[in-house]
């Protein structure tokens, strides 16, 4: 009997560790902040675009004898809701009413456009409380979901990316290389992966799991929602409509349809939204609706608000990369420009001011009269092909070799040198014979029991000293999720060809760059024992200080 | 793949923040769990809470009620629940000092953008659902506001109320807007004089409070 308490006991402890484990992984493992910047973006643009709404009518709302007067609201307050429903516009008498609703526009404004993003967040959470409980009876779904959002940009770095903040940033860095003498062609982050901003991210999740599993399940009260003719309903409601639709009370199993579908959604969405299966499923049909509550009820602003939180469900680097898809077919990013910066302060100043806006790194500064082992003509020569960071090796794992095919030519001409392997064996040995490889694995063509053996045994090896390339199917890529790696190892490259392997192969390293930048000094040392110096005579690490240099904050 | 089989290199990095070392620390990382919870548990205390909730749920509402209605996190996101049901829309009549007369309503399709719109729709669906001396005073509002806006005399204010079609009258001829959907119902004749003198006093009542 003792025994078998004993082992209960010890079975129930293993357990709790586990979900102890599970917990910490959940909330404090870091997360790169540039879905919590694009949703920033996209609420600032919504809190500011509120605010001017309310400017419309301001006195309307808000003065002290207005639609709901300051009287009523505070009643309504203190003998309905509670006392802690606090709004500025309480204490704002009405002669400073616009100076007020002006300064609270320029607050929404500097979150948008990411100025001060830390002050402004806060300023801006404020704004919105205030404005919401000060015209409690004009509120609706807007107000309560920009208001939830803004809440975990705040928690969130959210004004790391896309920001002023970061343009202000970059200058200062811009400037400070140019001043001290040193050439420049990237200014790259330092590790923004934090704690706060995956506690805000997972925060968004699970309100957005509540929001909808508090409407599914009031909904289910209801019988209209049970026999099929509430979205009939909601669409005859003229008052809401954008479109006549009463056409559709001729289709009446399409109306019964969507009412289902909406409650099942509904209910359905926080238990679906965390499997990797069944997430773009639930986020697409959430997209849908809401899209069709827009359309239909002419709820636009409610309807793209709700969608943008959805951004929180997807790894910072997904959106990452599919807005960069866009920024790179504005911005030809191939070309590489040198400018050689003279001397002089105004040549300097605005040489930073050119970089700072140089966001696709395709401008190269090159400081005249710069250190004198600086080689003019190798930073005259640089261009698209030979960017890629210090490597010693480049090994690529091909099925087929079709992809090696493809870009052998690319790769040549980066002059690194190169081999190709057509199994996991022959990448283990090769990865062991030559650690200090970048390795480039196309998966493509592998079973999934070899993609779980890459990624559980051989990508934990690649990476120790350099990021990885992996290219996987769409298909294979819930191998990521199945095992417990960690996400900055997640170098999940969708498959693309030879020319997008490069740029991926890039965005790895400056991504490994980020997140160990103490790390990452040690990767020019074997790059220029091999070009330049025995091993013997390498400097130290931290002494590497070329013309030409990836800074890092 | 456990943290203990990756390469030293990636062992040394701890993906979490773990509760380990200094106790300060360590007392750190606990109260950030509890903050945590206590968030997760507040923001799920308002949706539970709305009628019918149980005396647990009333209880756990009225604990964290401050914190979220602080944030204004206090929302029950029960989204066209239990039934989408009619609409309403404040009428009204003016009367000039001339003795002229206009009618207006509100919401009403003119009002532009399309939010402002939903503003003066959720006003009158308030209006709707209140009861008692709140609604009052709320006519009384609504009625200064009109009032003010047209710089008239005196105003009668309507409720009107739109009821749904259903689909059989769709399909047998009928229309979302057949007269006997609407159902008007009177909130009352109000002078400026009257409203103004109301407005100072809750000027003054407000301000001492």
């Amino acid at each position: 009997m003792g025994r078998l308490i004993s082992h209960l006991f010890r079975e129930f402890g293993s357990h709790c560790n586990e979900v102890a484990k599970a917990w910490n992984k959940f909330w404090f493992t870091p997360r790169d902040p540039y879905a919590l910047c694009v949703i920033r973006c996209l609420v600032g643009w919504m809190a500011f675009y509120t605010i001017l709404v309310w400017g419309i009518e301001l006195e309307a709302f808000f003065a002290p004898q207005s639609y709901n007067s300051a009287a009523m609201i505070q009643d309504h307050f203190t003998n309905v809701e509670g006392p802690y429903a606090l709004s500025f516009w309480t204490w704002v008498p009405t002669e400073w009413m616009y100076q007020v609703h002006y300064l609270s526009l320029g607050i929404a404004f500097c979150f948008m456009i990411g100025l001060f993003t830390r002050v402004t967040s806060v300023l801006t959470l404020i704004v919105l409380i205030s404005y919401a409980y000060r015209a409690r009876f004009a509120n609706y779904g807007l107000d309560q979901i920009v208001t939830i959002l803004t809440l975990y940009l705040c928690i969130g770095n959210s004004g790391e990316y896309l920001s002023v903040d970061r343009l202000i940033k970059r200058y200062r860095i811009a400037k400070g290389k140019i001043y001290a003498g040193l050439g420049l062609w990237k200014i790259s982050r330092g590790p923004t992966a934090t704690v706060a901003t995956n506690i805000a991210t997972r925060m968004m999740q699970f309100h957005y799991c509540v929001i909808y599993m508090a409407a599914g399940l009031g909904k289910l009260f209801g019988e209209t929602w049970w026999d099929g003719t509430a979205m009939w309903r909601g669409l005859a409601i003229s008052e809401y409509q954008t479109f006549d639709m009463t056409w559709m009370a001729y289709y009446p199993w399409a109306t019964d349809f969507i009412t289902h579908l909406t409650i099942a959604w509904e209910v359905a969405f926080a238990f679906l939204v965390w499997r990797p299966l069944t997430k773009n499923w639930m986020l697409l049909l959430g997209a849908g609706m809401h899209l069709g509550i827009g359309l239909m009820l002419g709820m636009w602003t409610f309807a793209t608000c709700m969608i943008f939180g959805y951004l929180s469900f997807y790894e910072p680097e997904k959106v990452h990369a599919f807005l960069r898809y866009f920024r790179d077919l504005i911005f030809n990013s191939e070309q590489k420009m040198v400018e050689v910066v003279t001397s002089s302060a105004h040549s300097m100043n605005t040489a930073a001011l050119k970089k700072t806006f140089d966001v696709t790194d395709r401008l190269v500064l090159v400081v005249d009269g710069s250190p004198p082992d600086f080689d003019q003509e190798q930073a005259g020569s640089i261009h698209a092909d030979s960017v890629l960071p210090a490597i010693s090796r480049l090994i690529m794992l091909d099925h087929d070799t079709k992809l090696f095919q493809k870009f052998d030519q690319a790769i040549q001409k980066t002059r690194i040198p190169f081999s190709c392997v057509s199994s996991l064996n022959q990448l283990q040995d090769a990865i062991e014979q030559s650690p200090d490889s970048i390795i480039i694995a196309n998966l493509e063509n592998f079973s999934d029991q070899e993609v779980q053996d890459y990624l559980g045994s051989i990508l934990p090896l690649a990476l120790k000293f350099y990021p990885s390339v992996t290219l996987l199917r769409s298909s294979q890529a819930h191998w990521l999720d199945k095992i417990s790696t960690e996400d900055y190892q997640r170098i999940l490259i969708q498959p693309c060809d030879g020319k997008d392997v490069l740029a991926e192969l890039q965005r790895a390293l400056h991504f490994y760059n980020d997140q160990f930048p103490d790390v990452n000094r040690q990767v020019p040392r074997s790059f220029f024992a091999q070009q330049q110096a025995p091993r013997e005579t390498v400097p130290e690490p931290t002494s590497f200080q070329g013309p030409i240099d990836t800074v890092f904050e | 793949m456990n943290s203990t089989e990756l390469p030293p290199l990636y062992a040394d990095k701890p993906a979490s923040v773990a509760p380990t070392r200094s106790w300060p620390k360590r007392l750190g990382f606990y109260a950030l769990n509890a903050a945590i919870m206590f968030h997760l548990i507040a923001i799920c205390a308002a949706p539970v809470s709305v009628s019918p909730a149980s005396e647990l749920e009333q209880s756990l509402w009225v604990s964290v009620s401050p914190y979220v209605q602080l944030l204004y996190q206090n929302n029950g996101f029960h989204f066209f629940a239990p039934n989408p049901e009619g609409a309403h829309t404040v009428i009204y009549t003016v009367a000039y000092e001339d003795g002229s007369t206009e009618q207006g309503k509100f919401p009403h399709r003119k009002i532009w953008p399309r939010l402002l719109y939903h503003r003066h729709l959720m006003l009158s669906e308030s209006l709707a659902s209140m009861e008692g001396e709140r609604r009052e005073r709320m006519i009384r509002d609504f009625a200064y506001q009109v009032c003010k806006d047209h710089e008239a005399q005196q105003v009668t204010l309507s409720l009107l109320r739109h009821e749904i079609a259903f689909r059989e009258r769709i399909i047998a001829g009928g229309s979302l807007f057949d007269e006997d959907l609407y159902q008007e119902i009177p909130l009352g004749t109000f002078t400026w004089a009257d409203l103004s003198a109301t407005s100072s006093e809750n000027s003054v009542a407000t301000a001492t409070k």
